[in-house]
């Protein structure tokens, strides 16, 4: 979140557009907008499930979010809660953690999104599977190299079965998004150790926060881990520059030959402005005389 | 179905609506320009459903409709500061671009910008006579070394900490002194009346930088509005091919939306460069050579406005008249 | 009072004393030029700067041509006069006072083309409420206003005599307003020991201070181009250039302005041939050495290999050629060659030279300013004529026109006001003389 100052407009009324453009064409009231729903499961850190939709509307010239409108979540036919999307389009449910989700033949969850649609926006859907994976993740430091082990299983009908030939990765949470400094497969066993690169920048002491994530996959969703640990190289910003020729202070040096050379000439004219008052002066004396 | 094939399908179906949903640049200011590019004075008496944050759809005239605008409204002093600890950079990958032009469009709506203002600004260069043509975008470089910003003389053009150069049009008195000064060309100038239209309680701030102002000069900003909710600027959001990366060099991190590489290993494995480093001026935005191209250097011209696809037929290399 | 004197007083009052029929035509003539710039100013400030010819890349055009200009012709006062006086030179009598009038005149004109070039006029006070001193646009607002400031003060100092003695004068047959001004503007000046030797002592710091104020100006106005990276601006040699070009400026058009005063007011008396020539000969040496300084600017760049400096070569030989020409061989080499033949040198031949340079002056301001601007490093990637090429429209041309015309409306004023010749001077020149003599026929 941004730390400036917010400033919201007061205002509740939120415009819809179709394609930019013509408003004044006849199209407002008579074609809806057909939205677009990005559908996302997230397993965090704290192992809460949350389901995301985001709703928008794509244009010529970009995706405009939509907001205010109402998502309703279903686990198969059941459903599990609603949620509004936001301004940037994102409408947020959170699992029960005590909740029974109904399971596929195939181990997964069927997950469904539906907006039921409304004067202005057509109905719309989305479709998940997820399976559930846990994922465990542990940072360790060996002869100054540091370490992250993973290790993701799921369950079976035998239990804890390793999950095996899965993509995972290691990132670092950036100011836009995450930036992966390692990827991997997991081996037989479901483990994998990555080495954690020496040179990732970190805050002012260095802390950084060390995702390890299944990035939207196929089966799980999105599955993270995350831990802070002064891994990173610490940042300081250098102090900005005072005097240069584009900040606002300018360079001493300038600064005083301008001095000098304006105290100089309008000394001078100082001097002579007084020259023509003595003059005057001298002249009422002789006109008193 | 079995694990394999709904791998298949669903990542597939997966990647093709990411592809679709790349990031087209998105703006709630959008609607905006949208209403702006109409005026209102001929809509007034119409009447429009429109839905409220609760979810109640309501009817009023569309003279009435105000715009919600996610982007963060700075005051003019607040913009000065710039995001703490940030220092922004930008990327761009030559071997990718094949001037779609997406991004000047994004850039002009979110910015109500006329249509021959181009802050962002594709070039179809030549580095010399036997090498090959390759689209070259130009933003404002919003060099460390700003020679724009050392010549204005009432200061409404500034460096922030975060590397940003601002305008301030409610300062600037239009001398163009910045516009002979900066080497890349990066400015324009309000020759006439933009006729934008804002809201009545619209408060001006120098990030968004809208509505545009007559007789002043105007530049790309790195959508700094967008920055501080941390959302890529326009230009990036829209490209479809993902040619233009951003982030912050103090993170050693940029990204085009779709991925994220270390800036130091770009710079390392692809040979980034600054155009015309022997200025001096230090830029902050660095290219990737146009090597291993994705797409060949005509299909730029394919779909092309005519009057557009004019311009490129004038010069390549500065000075010399293409035959 | 010498017959000098009076001969000198009888000549010079019937301008102030009664306004001819010719004058008002003259006048009303440039009011009517002046009212059509004011009109393309005020479709300027209608319709925005799109009426002119300045786009995107050529953003400065006639207006800035047009400031340069009338800057450099304020150096005639400066550099004419100023140097002239602390040089003690004898000839200089007769045509100090319009030196200084030209100064003063083109000081005030001259930024009112910056004002016609800036994007808006209201926010204009910026430049005095928000100044950057790193700027160079603020070191001109500086030395110009210090610059008028000092020269109205030298106009007023050498002025100050005639004021007296024409307020001393009963039997001048002017208005009764024209007699008060004399009078307040005298500021009690009667001539005595003390006032004589404070004023001449105050003109001689300001005749120094003013030569110093003026390069100052010029060359500020210069470093605007030369802090710039633009091949063509980015040159060391652009301040000592334009002050050169500046000097060349003033004294031409004082020759010019000789020889029409001359002829008007039927001065052959006073502005002699020996004047214009002793002037002309300034000249020579002036394009002399601004030639010099031309052809070393451009020798380097053309000799060298630099792709900008030689795409700006290739611009101004082909495009700009006649330009160029005109500029650079017509305008330096007629007053060269008029000058050094003394069989050439005639009034009116030497007044012709003034001519041709100071009109070479402006189209060498034109060619220093728009080829550099249509050459940017990236290349020009656009349809649209006006915007790859610069052509000044009408109102650029009528507010050119208007700028000229208020120059001589000022002159035609101030002549009504003041005399043209200062009366003072030449009696102190006459005085000078005699003494010669005397000390001769002693000897």
């Amino acid at each position: 979140m941004s730390k400036a100052p917010i400033k919201y407009l007061n205002l509740l009324m939120l415009v819809f557009l179709l394609a930019s453009g013509n408003l004044s064409a006849s199209g407002l009231q008579e074609t809806k907008i057909s939205p677009y729903m990005l559908f996302t499961y997230l397993k965090d850190s704290n192992s809460s499930r949350i389901l995301q939709a985001k709703m928008t509307n794509i244009t010529q010239t970009g995706e405009v979010p939509l907001p205010g409108l109402k998502i309703m979540f279903y686990n198969n036919e059941t459903l599990l809660g609603d949620a509004v999307t936001d301004n940037a389009g994102n409408a947020v449910y959170t699992i029960d953690n005590a909740f029974q989700l109904f399971k596929s033949d195939d181990g997964s969850w069927p997950f469904t999104a539906t907006f039921d649609g409304d004067s202005l926006v057509d109905a719309t859907f989305g479709e998940l599977s997820i399976t559930d994976v846990n994922l465990e993740m542990t940072l360790s430091e060996e002869e100054g190299k540091k370490f992250v082990f993973l290790s993701a299983t799921m369950s079976s009908e035998q239990g804890q079965a390793a999950v095996t030939g899965e993509e995972i990765s290691v990132f670092v949470p950036r100011m836009f998004s995450l930036l992966p400094v390692g990827t991997g497969m997991l081996d037989d066993n479901g483990t994998i150790r990555f080495e954690f690169p020496g040179d990732i920048p970190g805050d002012s002491i260095g802390n950084v926060t060390v995702i390890g994530r299944f990035n939207d996959h196929y089966l799980f969703g999105s599955v993270e881990k995350r831990e802070n640990k002064p891994w990173g190289l610490p940042v300081v910003k250098a102090p900005p520059i005072y005097r240069s020729l584009w900040s606002t202070l300018a360079p001493k040096w300038m600064v005083v030959s301008l001095a000098i050379m304006l105290l100089g000439v309008w000394g001078h004219y100082t001097f002579v402005v007084i020259s023509l008052i003595r003059i005057k002066k001298e002249g009422s004396k002789e006109t008193k005389k | 179905m079995n694990m394999k094939d709904k791998k298949k399908e669903s990542s597939s179906r997966r990647r093709f609506l990411r592809n679709i949903g790349l990031g087209i640049g998105s703006a709630a200011i959008v609607s905006a320009p949208a209403l702006a590019s109409n005026g209102g004075d001929d809509d007034a008496g119409e009447k429009v459903k429109v839905l409220t944050s609760d979810g109640k759809l309501v009817e009023v005239s569309k003279s009435a409709i105000k715009v919600a605008r996610e982007e963060t409204k700075v005051q003019i002093l607040e913009s000065q500061k710039g995001l703490p600890h940030r220092k922004f950079v930008m990327v761009i990958d030559l071997a990718k671009c094949k001037n779609a032009r997406k991004c000047v469009d994004a850039c002009q709506e979110g910015h109500m910008l006329p249509k021959d203002h181009e802050w962002i600004q594709i070039y179809l260069l030549q580095d010399s006579d036997k090498s090959a043509k390759y689209w070259f975008p130009r933003p404002c470089y919003h060099c460390d070394s700003p020679l724009c910003v050392s010549v204005c003389p009432v200061g409404a053009t500034y460096k922030r900490e975060d590397g940003i150069v601002i305008v301030n049009s409610k300062r600037c008195i239009g001398c163009k002194f910045c516009m002979t000064a900066c080497p890349y060309s990066a400015r324009v100038f309000h020759w006439k009346d933009p006729e934008a239209h804002v809201p009545e309680d619209h408060v001006y701030d120098p990030e968004l930088n809208v509505p545009p102002v007559e007789g002043t000069v105007g530049k790309c900003v790195f959508c700094a509005d967008r920055l501080r909710n941390n959302e890529l600027p326009r230009c990036v959001k829209a490209c479809p091919m993902g040619v233009i990366y951003f982030g912050d060099l103090a993170e050693d991190a940029v990204t085009n939306g779709v991925e994220t590489l270390r800036f130091s290993s770009l710079m390392v494995d692809k040979h980034g460069y600054r155009y015309m480093e022997e200025l001096g001026t230090m830029p902050s935005v660095y290219y990737l050579p146009p090597v291993n191209r994705t797409y060949p250097v005509e299909l730029g011209f394919e779909d092309l406005d005519p009057a557009i696809s004019e311009r490129y037929k004038t010069q390549t290399i500065t000075g010399e008249k293409n035959k | 009072m010498s017959e000098f004197k009076e001969n000198l007083i009888k000549d010079l009052t019937p301008e102030i004393e009664k306004t001819s029929r010719s004058w008002y035509m003259i006048f009303g003539f440039f009011l009517v030029i002046f009212a059509y710039g004011i009109n393309g100013l005020v479709q300027q400030i209608d319709k925005g700067h799109i009426v002119t010819g300045m786009r995107d890349n050529v953003v400065w055009g006639v207006y800035i041509v047009n400031f340069i200009f009338f800057m450099g012709l304020s150096y005639a006062g400066a550099l004419v006069s100023g140097a002239l006086h602390l040089f003690k030179t004898p000839w200089r009598a007769p045509v100090i006072r319009l030196a200084e009038l030209i100064t003063v005149i083109s000081l005030a004109i001259g930024p009112f083309f910056i004002f016609f070039c800036v994007g808006r006029l209201d926010r204009l006070p910026y430049l005095l409420a928000f100044p950057r001193i790193q700027s160079p646009i603020v070191w001109d607002v500086i030395a110009i206003l210090t610059d008028v400031f000092g020269c109205f003060i030298f106009l007023y100092i050498s002025f100050l005599e005639d004021f007296a003695i024409l307020r001393d004068r009963a039997d001048l047959n002017v208005a009764p307003w024209k007699k008060k001004m004399f009078r307040i503007l005298a500021i009690g000046y009667t001539g005595t020991e003390k006032q004589r030797k404070i004023l001449g002592f105050a003109r001689n710091v300001m005749a120094a201070m003013i030569i110093a104020i003026a390069i100052i100006v010029y060359s500020v106005l210069a470093w605007i181009f030369g802090v710039t990276l633009r091949p063509g601006w980015h040159s060391t040699i652009f301040g000592p250039y334009f002050v050169i070009a500046a000097i060349f400026s003033g004294v031409g058009l004082l020759i010019i302005l000789m020889a029409i005063f001359r002829k008007i007011y039927n001065l052959e008396k006073y502005i002699t041939l020996k004047h214009f020539v002793n002037l002309g000969i300034v000249l020579f040496v002036i394009a002399a050495f601004f030639g010099y300084f031309t052809f070393s600017d451009y020798l380097t760049k053309w000799y060298g290999s630099v792709k900008m400096d030689k795409i700006l070569i290739d611009k101004l030989f082909t495009e700009f050629n006649l330009f160029f020409i005109f500029a650079n061989y017509i305008g330096i080499l007629t007053p060269i060659i008029i000058i050094a033949i003394p069989k050439l040198r005639t009034i009116r031949n030497i007044t012709i030279a003034a001519v041709i340079a100071l009109v070479a002056l402006w189209v060498n301001r034109y060619i220093i300013i728009v080829p550099t601007l249509e050459t940017p490093f990236l290349p020009i990637q656009e349809t649209r004529p006006d915007w790859t090429n610069y052509s000044p429209t009408w109102v650029e041309w009528a507010l050119t026109a208007a700028g000229i015309a208020v120059f001589g409306m000022l002159f035609m004023i101030i002549s009504k006001l003041a005399p043209i010749i200062s009366i003072s001077e030449m009696e102190e020149a006459e005085e000078k003389r005699i003494l010669e003599l005397s000390k001769e026929k002693e000897s």
